[in-house]
């Protein structure tokens, strides 16, 4: 990766050798990432570039900019005093020991209606007027710079007849980080598209729109934020359980937790078995032991309603289908022996196999007599 | 034999109960691999068959029926799924689904059977000395 990257730059390198031409600016352009640079090098070119004729077609088209600048400033005023009252303006700190040099706006020859415009401005906002003043005069200095360049290289005639440039009073603000709370905003959405002041807003408002998330990022690092006490009953319930009383009547959805319950209150009464007959009367109660009376079959439930005589004579199932005799009834016979000597199968089982075959032999019958069997 | 298979089985259409009834919780099923599945699908099918294929094999095995009866006795009992056959199953073990070295009183394999036995979890399992 590296060398492939110094491989481009010697390139680079090389070509620049090729063209002599090119000083030490074109070069940074070439590698620096600073608009400022590239902004200031095409407004020079654009200078030198620009005809003598197009002067006056300039001319018209900055008195139009103008009435559209002063209509702008109408605007903007009406909804300043809108705002007013929610503009909360943040300004930049004052830092201790750097030493700014406090420029008036004379120095700038921005003219009177310029400078008492600065001032009443700073007149409204709060906080460090001469500040703000200052920070204002800067601002339309370094907006007004390229038009006064052009203006002194103009012949006197025409520099008086060009009109000093209006401020665009959004611009000012715009530039110096109006924070706006969202009441605000949708007043100033209109001209979003056009001016530079309507650029920031949209950019701090997307600022706004994402504080959330940068909000949730800096938790991270900063561990010394208030916590947010969360309480039970602090907040505004939903409603979404509208009778408490019958959720409490409500079954578990899964039985183990009844279970388990029933078991902890069990444990909370019981006591370790002190010796060991109590403890032989747990485990007979868990079923680990046999329960006196002996008896065999115990745990037995399922048959135990079933006398003997019910396991051992089967031929009554046999009696209303059954042939008397032949080799069917012989078969079957047979079967219900080998039944009466299960002692696995249940009555029902083996009145369930009787009848299965009982089935068989019906599905049959016609092959059974064809063969004579019945 | 088929017997012994039910009562082997007998627990498991309950457990499927609760199963179907708690869906919306986490799903955690017993079942270690797809073959275990597969074995317990074989299982509950020779289940279902295991009456009729009694019936049927008694009445091809026998001799007093005549034979005409008993081939078509055959015949039926080749109509039942295969999967049917109780030697379609195969001994996993209930823990690993290994499918053979299994401890066969325990349905578990030998492995999982002498870790157990090791720490003391099996009843009536001691260790040989003489």
């Amino acid at each position: 990766m590296q060398s492939i990257t110094s491989a481009r730059l010697c390139n680079q390198f090389r070509s620049m050798c090729r063209f002599p031409g090119r000083n030490r600016s074109q070069i940074v352009r070439y590698f620096s990432d600073d608009d400022s640079q590239k902004n200031k090098e095409a407004e020079v070119k654009l200078k030198e570039d620009t005809p003598v004729e197009e002067k006056s077609e300039k001319k018209a088209s900055a008195a139009l900019k103008l009435s559209n600048l002063l209509q702008a400033i109408i605007q903007d005023d009406l909804t300043m005093k809108a705002e007013k009252e929610n503009l909360k303006l943040s300004t930049a700190k004052n830092k201790k020991g750097s030493f700014k040099k406090v420029v008036t706006a004379a120095e700038y020859q921005l003219g009177k209606e310029m400078a008492d415009a600065i001032v009443g401005v700073a007149k409204e906002l709060e906080g460090d007027k001469e500040q703000i003043k200052a920070d204002l005069v800067d601002k339309v200095a370094s907006m007004k710079a390229p038009v006064a360049e052009h203006i002194l290289e103009a012949p006197v005639k025409e520099r008086d007849a060009v009109p000093k440039e209006p401020v665009n009073f959004s611009d000012l603000i715009g530039g110096m980080a109006v924070e706006k709370i969202a009441k605000a905003r949708p007043q100033v959405k209109a001209d979003t598209q056009y001016s530079r002041a309507g650029r920031v807003r949209g950019s701090l408002k997307d600022k706004v729109d994402n504080e959330p998330i940068l909000a949730s990022r800096r938790r991270r690092f900063a561990p010394d934020e208030p916590s947010v006490r969360a309480g039970l009953e602090e907040s505004v319930p939903l409603g979404i359980f509208s009778d408490p009383a019958s959720l409490r009547k409500a079954k578990p959805l899964l039985p183990i937790w009844e279970q388990m319950h029933q078991r902890d209150l069990q444990l909370a009464v019981m006591h370790p078995p002190s010796n060991i007959y109590e403890e032989m009367i747990s485990w007979t109660n868990q079923g680990k032991l046999w329960k006196f009376p002996i008896d065999n079959e115990q745990g037995w439930e399922k048959e135990q309603n079933v006398p003997f005589s019910e396991h051992i004579f089967l031929d009554k199932h046999l009696q209303d289908w059954c042939p008397k005799k032949g080799p069917v009834r012989h078969f079957m016979e047979l079967v219900c022996i080998g039944l009466s000597k299960n002692p696995h199968f249940t009555v029902e089982e083996k009145k369930e196999h009787i009848l299965g075959y009982k089935n068989y032999f019906a599905g049959k019958s016609k092959l059974l007599k064809e063969l004579g069997a019945v | 034999m088929n017997n012994m298979l039910k009562n082997t089985l007998k627990l498991i259409p309950s457990t499927l109960g609760i199963c179907s009834n708690i869906m919306f919780q986490q799903l955690r099923t017993r079942w270690v691999d797809c073959r275990m599945i597969r074995d317990f699908k074989r299982r509950k099918c020779v289940v279902e068959y295991a009456d009729e294929r009694l019936r049927l094999r008694t009445i091809l095995k026998n001799k007093v029926l005549p034979v005409a009866i008993r081939e078509d006795a055959r015949a039926m009992i080749m109509e039942l799924p295969r999967n049917s056959h109780p030697y379609r199953t195969t001994y996993r073990c209930a823990l690993t689904s290994r499918p053979r070295g299994n401890v066969k009183p325990f349905r578990i394999s030998r492995i999982v059977w002498r870790d157990l036995a090791d720490h003391n979890r099996l009843s009536g399992v001691q260790r040989a000395m003489w």
